[in-house]
This record gives structure tokens, C-alpha cells and sequence, in this order.
């Protein structure tokens, strides 16, 4: 799994590519508290890289978006495959973590 | 000819990418579809994480062994190990309709397995446990 990020009108952007599995949940799940402890409260993840996702990656993002939350922050999801679609959705996270289909949209739904 | 797979993996987390390269292979080898070819990697990373994480507690080499065949549309799906005896069945489902502060962010895996998979059963014989699951394939 990579992870790129950049800043755009305060939103984190976090480009991930790869699985999210096991070990690289892990790494996720670090990676994003690390950015709530330095202060960060919109968090933006582009998935249009990942290939799968397992419960380990979804508790990952759930605990992370758990974290937020209790900060008054928000994350949201974009360009997620429709397999990894119907996984967040099965597993109840579409009711707690917005997923948008483009970065512009989630930018727009953050900022706005 | 269309044949059955045959995996004996060690109970070392690093099988797991071995386990998903050769099931991503047999699925396109038999003309599986996208979303099952992704269903039954998805369940079986959850089953089979599970049993390496905790059927053994001695610290040895042990093995499980993961089974594929596709017959009548329907792919099943089989997993047997030796570990300490484990039924996914009495795993309790996550509350899913709990508020983000009050979800407990465990329980998900077999959960994940009952949805995306069309059958899940299992036994104890032998002193194994036996886990299987079944996929259909319908043609569109």
C-alpha cells in the first residue's frame, strides 16, 4: 500500500493505492491519527488506487473516523470501486463516513 | 478442462498474498467473475487471517489447506486446519446500528464472510475444523 498526501484549502488529501490488509491497515490507521493529533479535522481519502479492502482496513477507517468524530472533524471516502463500495456498505460504514465519487465533490461537500 | 485448486499454506500471515495471487489466478483461469473472483479472496483473507492470528497457540509451524472447485455456477470454497476447535458461526454480529461514539470496532470479519459469500457452514471432525463456503456464479 502507498499513501500520498498533499493539502488543498485545508483539506488533508490522502491518495491511497494498493490493499488495504493487515499490515498496511495498521500503517492507515497510524498514518491518520497522526494527522488528528497534528491539529487535522477534514480528512479526504481518494481510493481510486485501492484493489481491496479487509475487515482490518475497515475497522481502520472506522476507528479513525471514531477518533474524528469526537473532535467535531469529518473524513470522507472518494473514487471507491463499486466491490469496495458494497463492502463499506454491507459492513454499516456508508452510515457513519461519506463517500463521494470525485475529490472535487467531497472538497466541494467539505468546504462548503 | 476446468480444475479444482489446492493451497497448503503455512499459519504465517505472509501466506496470505500467496493465498490471493493463486485464487485471483484459478478464478481467471475458470472464467470467474470480477465480483466473485473479489467475494471469495475477500472471505477467505477473513477466515484464514483469523485461524493464523488464533487456532495455535504452541508457536509452531502448523498448515491449513484451502480448497476451490467450481461446479453448476456455484464456487466452493473450503478451508480445514487442526487448531484448537473454532466455529465462525457463534462469532455475534457487529450492531451496526449503533451511533459512530458507541460502535464497537471489532466483529466484522465473518460478518463481511456471511454477505459477501452465499453459504457458510462448518464442522468439527477428526479433530479439524472444516469451513465451507459457497459462491454462485450466475451467468448474466
Amino acid at each position: 500500500m502507498t499513501l500520498s498526501e498533499e493539502k488543498i484549502n485545508g483539506v488533508i488529501t490522502l491518495e491511497i493505492s494498493g490493499k488495504i490488509h493487515a499490515e498496511a491497515s495498521e500503517e492507515l490507521l497510524k498514518k491518520l491519527n497522526t494527522l488528528i493529533d497534528q491539529g487535522e479535522r477534514h480528512l479526504l481519502l481518494d481510493l481510486s488506487g485501492v484493489e481491496c479492502i479487509n475487515s482490518s482496513g475497515l475497522r481502520a477507517l472506522l476507528a479513525a473516523a471514531k477518533n474524528l468524530n469526537d473532535l467535531s472533524g469529518k473524513m470522507v471516502l472518494t473514487d471507491v470501486n463499486e466491490f469496495i463500495h458494497k463492502v463499506l456498505h454491507v459492513s454499516g460504514l456508508t452510515s457513519h463516513i461519506a463517500v463521494y465519487p470525485s475529490k472535487g465533490k467531497a472538497l466541494k461537500a467539505l468546504n462548503g | 478442462m476446468e480444475g479444482g485448486l489446492l493451497l497448503v499454506l503455512r499459519n504465517h500471515l505472509s501466506e496470505l498474498k500467496r493465498m490471493s495471487e493463486a485464487v485471483s489466478a484459478w478464478c481467471k483461469g475458470n472464467s470467474i467473475s470480477a465480483a466473485a473472483e473479489f467475494h471469495v479472496n475477500l472471505a477467505l483473507d477473513e477466515i484464514v487471517s483469523n485461524i493464523i492470528r488464533y487456532g495455535w497457540k504452541d508457536g509452531g509451524e502448523h498448515y491449513l489447506h484451502v480448497r476451490l472447485s467450481h461446479l453448476a455456477n456455484e464456487i466452493r470454497v473450503e478451508v480445514e486446519d487442526d487448531a484448537a476447535a473454532f466455529n465462525p458461526l457463534e462469532v455475534p454480529a457487529p450492531d451496526l446500528d449503533r451511533p459512530l461514539d458507541e460502535r464497537q470496532v471489532g466483529g466484522l470479519g465473518i460478518y463481511l464472510v456471511r454477505q459477501v459469500m452465499d453459504g457458510l457452514s462448518y464442522q468439527r471432525l477428526d479433530g479439524k475444523n472444516l469451513v465451507v463456503m459457497k459462491k454462485k456464479t450466475s451467468s448474466i
